[in-house]
C-alpha cells in the first residue's frame, strides 16, 4: 500500500541531497560560462568551506565569523587557481584545461589532508531541532540547504539577466572574441567567475557539513555528481543545471527507498542513460523508429567491415611504395625515435631484475594500451570519454568470471571480453555520439558506476568488494607467462599491436575523415563525410584496447577487484593522454611513461622523507602540482614537444647538409690536387 | 589480394618482427631458472636461508620485517606503521632475537590492491622474512601469495584473507564474530528477536551482512531487513525509513558514517542501536556526537584500558602498548589500530624465536611453518593465541579482547557496558 508518509520522506530528504548536487552544478556552470573550463576542483572547494567551518567551530569561533571566513578563503583560493593555473594557458584545449582543475583539485585535497587530518569533522548546525512535513522529519538544517539553494539560483538567474557583470559574462560564453571587441575584459571576468564559483562552493560546504559530514576525501563525490548536473543543463543554464540535480538527488532516493538501496546507483545511472538516449531521439530525426533497425543494420555491417579496417590499414600500409628520400629525411629522427623506443623497451627486462621496476614497466604497458585508445577517442574524434576504465574493468572481471568459474582459458576469455566491450561501447556510443557535448561522457560514467555497482553486489559472481581471486597467469598455446619478465613481454606485444592500429588508423581514411570533421565539422560533412559512423568506430576500437589490457592485468595481479579499475583509472588516462598529447597517437603511450615515471621519481627521491606521517600525502601533491606546471608550460603535451624537437634537428640537419657537402666537394679536391694524402 | 600487396610491404616485416622478437623473448625468459624469475622468491630465500647457515654473519645481520601499509591514506596506515615500529623498538633494546635486531621496512600500499601486489612483490624479493599489511589490499596479496612466499600477516579486517588457511597468508584483525559481539547483547540482554541492518560499502562493511545472517541464526534472531549505503552519500533516511518499516526490536547501524545514526536519530526512531567497532575511532566518536550516545558497539580493550579491571589479562598488554607508544611518539595520541602492527611483529619475532631455538635455518618457510605451531604460548591484544596448519587466525576468543561500550560524553569518550570489561561474558 502506498504510504504518502514514505513517499514525503524519500522525496524530500532526495531534494535536499538534490539542492547539493544543483549548487555544486551551479558553481560549474558560473565558471564554464565565463572561461569554458570545466572546473573539477569544484567538489574540493565544497570539501574545503566544510572543512574551515568545522575547524573555526572547534576553534570555538561563532558561526557568524566561520561562515564569512570560509567563504572569503575558499574565494581567495579560486583566484590563486584562475591566476596560477588557467590565466597563462586561457587558450588552450578544453580537455588539458580540466587535467589541470584535477590536478589543482589533488593539491587541495592533499593540502586539506595535511592540515586538518584524516577525521571526519561535523561543522556546527545553524539552527538546532527537527520539523516535520506530512509524517516525513528533518533536522533545520535542511531548509536552510533548501533556502539557500533557492536564493542562490534566484540570485543567479537575476546576476546573469539583469547585471552588467552577469551579461558580459553571458556574453563571453557566446563569443569570447566578440565579447572582447565590444570592450568586454576577459581576464577580469575569469578572476570573477573563478572568485564567484569558489565562495559559493565555499558557502556550500559550510551549509551541507552539519547533515553531512565533511573530511579531506569528500570533495570528489559531490564534484562528481555536480559535474553531471551541470551537464544535463548543458552548463550554460543555471535553472537546468539545478533542475539536473534536483532530478539527480530525488531519483537516488527514490530509486533507494522503492527500488534497492544496494542497486540504487545502477537505477539512477541506468535512468540518466535512458534519459541521454531519449534525448537523442527526441532531437534527433535519424533516429525515428522506422529507420532505426535499418541504421542498425547498417552500422553493424560497417563496424564489421571497418573492424579490421585499422589492420587493413596497417596490411594496405605495408604495401604501399616506398616513400621517397625527402619524406625519409624529414622523418629519420622520429623512426630513429621509435626505432629506438622499440629496441630499448624490448632490452629493459634484460636490463633489471627489480621487481618494482618491472611492475612499474607492466603497469605503464597496460595503461598505454588503454591510453592508446583514449587518445584516438579524444584527440580524433575529440570526445571526451569518462568511462575508459569501465572497458577494463569489463575485460578483467570477464576475463576472471570464464577463467576461474568456468574454465575458459585465457585467450578465449580475453576475445569474448574484448567482444563484450566492444558490443557495449557501439551501444553507448551510437545513440550519444549524434550531438556535441557531455553526452558520451556522461553515458560512459553512468556505464562504469553501474558496472561497479554490479560488481560489488554480485558476491558469487564477481567476488563483491573483496574481489575475484584464484585467476592464474596468462596463458596461450600451452605457454605460460609465469614470471613478470614473461609478462612484460605478452603486454608488450599487445602494445606494439594496439599502436599500429591506432597508428593505421591515423593514416586511414577514418582518421583523415575525423581530421577533417575537427578541422570544419561543417565542411567535412557537406562533403559526405558521415561523423557519427566513425566515431563510433574508433570508440569501438579504444574500448578493444581497454578491455584487453583489463583481461591481461586480471592475469598479472590474479586478481579482479571494483578498487582496480574505479573512476580513478579514467582520469589517470585522461591526464595521461592531455600529458602526452592528444594530437598524436603516440601521446598515450608518451604521457604514460612520463606521469608513471614522475610519480616513481618523486616516490624514490625521498621529497617526503622529513615531513613525517604525510610523506606519501606531499609525493602525491608534489606530483599534482609538477603535473599541473607541465600542462600550464607546455598545453599541447609532450607529443608536440617532442614532434618540434625532432623537426628542429631535421632541420639542423638539412642546414648542414650544405655544409658537409661542400666539405665533401672540398675534400674530394684537396685529393685530387694531391694536398691531402689517404 | 591486399594480403598479397601486404605481405610484399615493409610495416608488415618490422610488426612480424617485433612480435616475433618479443615472443622469443618471451620464451627465452621462460627457460630461465626459478632464481631468475624475476619475482626473485627462489633467489630471497636462498638469501635468507644462506644467511641462517653462517652463523657468525648471521648473529649481526637484522630481521627484516616488510610493512605494507597505506601511509598517505586515511586508513590507519601510519598507525599500523607505527605499532610495528613500536614493538621492533621494544625487542631490539631487550636485546633483540638471540642478539639479532629487528629492522621494518616501509612500503606504502597507497590504499590501493594493485599498489598492495605491487609492493608485496617488491618485500619479496628482498631478505624480509615476513611482512605485515593492513587495510585494503589483502585479498590480493592472497591472491599471488603462493608465487611471493613471503609470509605475511594481514589486519584488513576481512575473514576471507585468511579462511580457509592458504600458506604464508595470516590474520590478526577479527571481522565476522566482531560484528556480532553486539547482536549476542541485544539478545541477552534486551531480548530483542529481530534486528535491521544498515551497512555501508567497504570491504569490512559488506563481511557483516553475512556474519550476522549466520550468528543471528545460530542464537535464534531473524533479521528482518538489511539496506545498503554508501559512506559518501548526505542522506540515508531512505534506507532508515525502510529498515523502520519491518519493525525490529533492535537496529543495527554500521558506525562507518555517523550519517546513519543521526538520520535515525533525526527520524525519531527510538528502538536500540547496535553496532560494530567503528566508532572507537575518536573522529567518528567526536563527528557523531550526541547522536551516538546510547549506542552499544564492540570496542578493543585498549581503548578503555584504565576501565579495565586488574585481574583483565589484557590490561597489562594494553598498558604496555601505551606506554611504550608514548615513549616512543610523545605528541601523538595512542591510535588504536597500532595494536595490530605491534602484535604482528612481536607474532613473527615469537615465531622467529621458535625457529632459532629448534635449529632450524631461519627462512621464511619455517617462520610461516612455526606461526602456525603457537598453542597458547603467544598473548597478544587479541588474547591467548592457538594456530595451527588449518587455522592461520592469530585471535583469542574475541569477547577476551573486545568489550561493549557506548560513547559518553558528546563523543569525548568511551564507556563499558554490561560488564564485558570484566570478562564476565562469553
Amino acid at each position: 500500500m502506498f504510504d504518502t508518509s514514505d513517499f514525503s520522506q524519500f522525496f524530500l530528504s532526495g531534494l535536499m541531497v538534490g539542492c547539493i548536487y544543483a549548487l555544486v552544478a551551479l558553481g560549474f556552470v558560473v565558471v564554464v560560462n565565463v572561461t569554458r573550463v570545466y572546473n573539477f576542483a569544484q567538489g574540493e572547494y565544497v570539501m574545503l568551506g566544510g572543512m574551515i567551518a568545522a575547524w573555526g567551530s572547534r576553534s570555538d569561533w561563532p558561526l557568524l565569523a566561520t561562515v564569512p571566513f570560509a567563504v572569503i578563503v575558499v574565494g581567495l583560493v579560486g583566484l590563486a587557481q584562475e591566476r596560477l593555473t588557467v590565466a597563462p594557458i586561457r587558450n588552450a584545449n578544453p580537455l588539458t584545461l580540466v587535467v589541470v582543475t584535477l590536478g589543482v583539485g589533488i593539491v587541495i585535497r592533499g593540502a586539506a589532508l595535511i592540515l586538518f587530518g584524516k577525521d571526519l569533522f561535523r561543522a556546527p548546525a545553524f539552527t538546532e531541532g527537527v520539523f516535520e512535513i506530512n509524517g516525513a522529519r528533518f533536522v533545520e538544517q535542511t531548509a536552510w540547504v533548501w533556502a539557500v539553494t533557492a536564493l542562490l539560483l534566484v540570485a543567479a538567474l537575476l546576476f546573469f539577466r539583469f547585471t552588467m557583470l552577469g551579461r558580459a559574462m553571458r556574453a563571453c560564453a557566446v563569443n569570447p572574441r566578440a565579447a572582447r571587441l565590444m570592450g568586454i575584459r576577459l581576464e577580469r571576468l575569469s578572476m570573477a567567475a573563478f572568485v564567484l564559483s569558489a565562495a559559493l562552493g565555499g558557502l556550500v560546504g559550510t551549509v551541507i557539513a552539519p547533515i553531512t559530514f565533511t573530511s579531506w576525501e569528500g570533495g570528489i563525490a559531490i564534484g562528481v555528481k555536480g559535474f553531471i548536473a551541470a551537464a544535463l543543463g548543458a552548463f550554460t543554464n543555471p535553472a537546468a543545471a539545478v533542475g539536473g540535480g534536483l532530478g539527480l538527488g530525488v531519483a537516488e532516493s527514490l530509486g533507494a527507498g522503492y527500488v534497492s538501496s544496494a542497486y540504487r546507483d545502477a537505477f539512477v545511472f541506468g535512468i540518466l542513460i535512458v534519459y541521454l538516449v531519449g534525448r537523442e531521439f527526441s532531437t534527433d530525426q535519424s533516429l525515428h523508429p522506422r529507420r532505426l533497425w535499418q541504421q542498425l543494420r547498417h552500422g553493424l555491417a560497417r563496424l564489421q567491415s571497418s573492424g579490421g579496417e585499422a589492420l587493413a590499414g596497417v596490411l594496405e600500409r605495408a604495401g604501399a611504395p616506398a616513400a621517397e628520400g625527402a619524406t625519409l629525411r624529414r622523418r629519420a629522427p622520429a623512426m630513429i625515435a621509435v626505432a629506438a623506443f622499440l629496441l630499448l623497451s624490448i632490452l629493459i627486462p634484460q636490463l633489471t631484475s627489480d621487481v618494482r621496476d618491472l611492475d612499474t614497466m607492466i603497469s605503464i604497458l597496460l595503461l598505454g594500451i588503454g591510453a592508446t585508445g583514449l587518445g584516438l577517442v579524444m584527440g580524433y574524434a575529440g570526445q571526451f570519454v569518462l568511462g575508459q576504465a569501465a572497458f577494463y574493468l569489463i575485460g578483467g572481471y570477464t576475463t576472471g568470471v570464464l577463467t576461474v568459474d568456468y574454465g575458459w582459458g585465457a585467450l578465449p576469455a580475453l576475445l569474448v571480453a574484448a567482444l563484450l566491450s566492444a558490443s557495449l561501447a557501439f551501444a553507448i556510443g551510437w545513440p550519444t555520439m549524434r550531438l556535441k557535448g557531455f553526452n558520451l561522457a556522461i553515458a560512459t560514467l553512468a556505464m562504469h558506476f553501474i558496472l561497479l555497482v554490479v560488481v560489488r553486489q554480485e558476491m558469487d559472481l564477481t567476488g563483491g568488494v573483496l574481489g575475484k581471486t584464484g585467476i592464474q597467469p596468462f596463458s596461450a598455446f600451452g605457454w605460460e607467462a609465469r614470471s613478470q619478465k614473461e609478462f612484460y613481454y605478452v603486454a608488450w606485444a599487445v602494445l606494439v599491436l594496439s599502436l599500429l592500429v591506432a597508428y593505421n588508423i591515423s593514416r586511414s581514411r577514418m582518421g583523415r575523415a575525423l581530421r577533417a570533421l575537427g578541422n570544419s565539422p561543417e565542411a567535412a560533412e557537406s562533403l559526405g563525410i558521415d561523423a557519427t559512423k566513425y566515431k563510433v568506430q574508433i570508440f569501438v576500437i579504444s574500448s578493444v584496447m581497454a578491455s584487453v589490457a583489463g583481461s591481461l592485468w586480471a592475469h598479472y595481479l590474479r586478481f579482479a577487484g571494483p578498487g582496480t579499475w574505479d573512476f580513478s583509472l579514467t582520469i589517470d588516462l585522461i591526464t595521461y593522454v592531455v600529458v602526452g598529447g592528444m594530437t598524436s597517437v603516440w601521446g598515450g603511450l608518451i604521457g604514460t611513461i612520463f606521469v608513471r615515471v614522475l610519480q616513481e621519481w618523486v616516490r624514490d627521491s625521498g621529497f617526503g622523507d622529513t615531513l613525517s606521517g604525510n610523506q606519501s600525502t606531499y609525493e602525491v601533491i608534489i606530483s599534482g602540482v609538477l603535473i599541473v606546471v607541465f600542462l600550464v608550460a607546455f598545453p599541447r603535451g609532450l607529443a608536440s614537444l617532442l614532434r618540434q624537437s625532432c623537426a628542429r634537428i631535421s632541420l639542423l640537419l638539412a642546414a648542414a647538409r650544405p655544409f658537409a657537402l661542400s666539405i665533401g666537394h672540398r675534400a674530394r679536391a684537396a685529393f685530387a690536387n694531391g694536398k691531402l694524402r689517404r | 589480394m591486399s594480403l598479397l600487396r601486404v605481405l610484399r610491404g615493409s610495416t608488415f616485416w618490422l610488426l612480424t618482427l617485433g612480435l616475433a622478437a618479443s615472443l622469443s623473448f618471451a620464451t627465452a625468459c621462460g627457460d630461465d631458472d626459478d632464481d631468475d624469475d624475476g619475482d626473485g622468491t627462489a633467489e630471497a630465500d636462498d638469501d635468507a636461508a644462506d644467511s641462517a647457515d653462517d652463523d657468525d654473519q648471521a648473529s649481526a645481520e637484522p630481521i627484516l620485517i616488510a610493512s605494507l601499509n597505506p601511509l598517505g591514506s586515511g586508513q590507519g596506515g601510519q598507525d599500523f606503521l607505527e605499532g610495528m615500529q613500536v614493538a621492533a623498538a621494544a625487542i631490539n633494546q631487550a636485546g633483540g632475537i638471540n642478539g639479532r635486531q629487528i629492522e621494518i621496512e616501509s612500503y606504502d600500499t597507497e590504499g590501493n590492491p594493485e599498489v598492495a601486489t605491487a609492493v608485496y612483490r617488491e618485500a619479496g624479493n628482498t631478505d624480509a622474512l615476513a611482512a605485515f599489511q593492513g587495510a585494503t589490499g589483502g585479498q590480493a596479496i592472497r591472491a599471488i601469495s603462493d608465487e611471493i612466499q613471503l609470509p605475511v600477516i594481514t589486519a584488513g579486517g576481512i575473514d576471507e584473507t585468511f579462511k580457509p588457511a592458504v600458506d604464508y597468508v595470516f590474520g590478526n584483525a577479527p571481522t565476522g564474530e566482531l560484528s556480532t559481539i553486539a547482536l549476542d547483547y541485544a539478545s541477552d540482554e534486551l531480548g530483542a528477536t529481530t534486528v535491521a541492518l544498515l551497512h555501508f560499502d567497504s570491504e569490512f562493511s559488506q563481511g557483516i551482512e553475512g556474519a550476522l545472517e549466520a550468528r543471528a541464526q545460530e542464537i535464534g534472531m531473524e533479521v528482518v531487513a538489511v539496506e545498503a549505503a554508501s559512506v559518501a552519500d548526505a542522506d540515508v533516511s531512505a534506507q532508515l525509513t525502510n529498515l523502520a518499516a519491518s519493525d525490529p526490536d533492535v537496529f543495527y547501524i554500521e558506525g562507518l558514517s555517523p550519517v546513519g545514526i543521526q538520520g535515525f536519530r533525526t527520524l525519531g526512531l527510538d528502538a536500540p542501536v547496535i553496532a560494530e567497532q567503528w566508532l572507537s575511532i575518536p573522529g567518528l566518536a567526536q563527528a557523531c556526537g550526541e547522536a551516538c550516545e546510547g549506542v552499544v558497539f564492540a570496542a578493543h580493550k585498549c581503548r578503555i584500558t584504565e576501565q579495565l579491571p586488574d585481574d583483565d589479562p589484557l590490561k597489562a598488554v594494553c598498558e604496555e602498548y601505551a606506554s611504550r607508544y608514548s615513549a616512543m611518539f610523545p605528541d601523538k595520541e595512542v591510535p588504536l589500530f597500532g595494536i595490530y602492527g605491534y602484535d604482528a611483529v612481536n607474532t613473527i619475532a615469537a615465531a622467529v624465536q621458535k625457529v632459532l631455538d629448534s635449529g632450524d635455518d631461519l627462512t621464511r618457510e619455517s617462520v610461516a611453518a612455526a606461526i602456525e605451531t603457537f598453542a597458547g604460548d603467544l598473548f597478544t591484544t587479541q588474547g591467548e593465541i592457538h594456530t595451527s596448519e588449518d587455522n592461520h587466525a592469530l585471535l583469542g576468543p574475541v569477547t577476551e579482547s573486545f568489550a561493549l561500550v557506548t560513547i559518553v560524553d558528546g563523543g569525548a569518550g568511551w564507556e563499558c557496558v554490561y560488564e564485558t570489561c570484566s570478562g564476565t561474558v562469553d
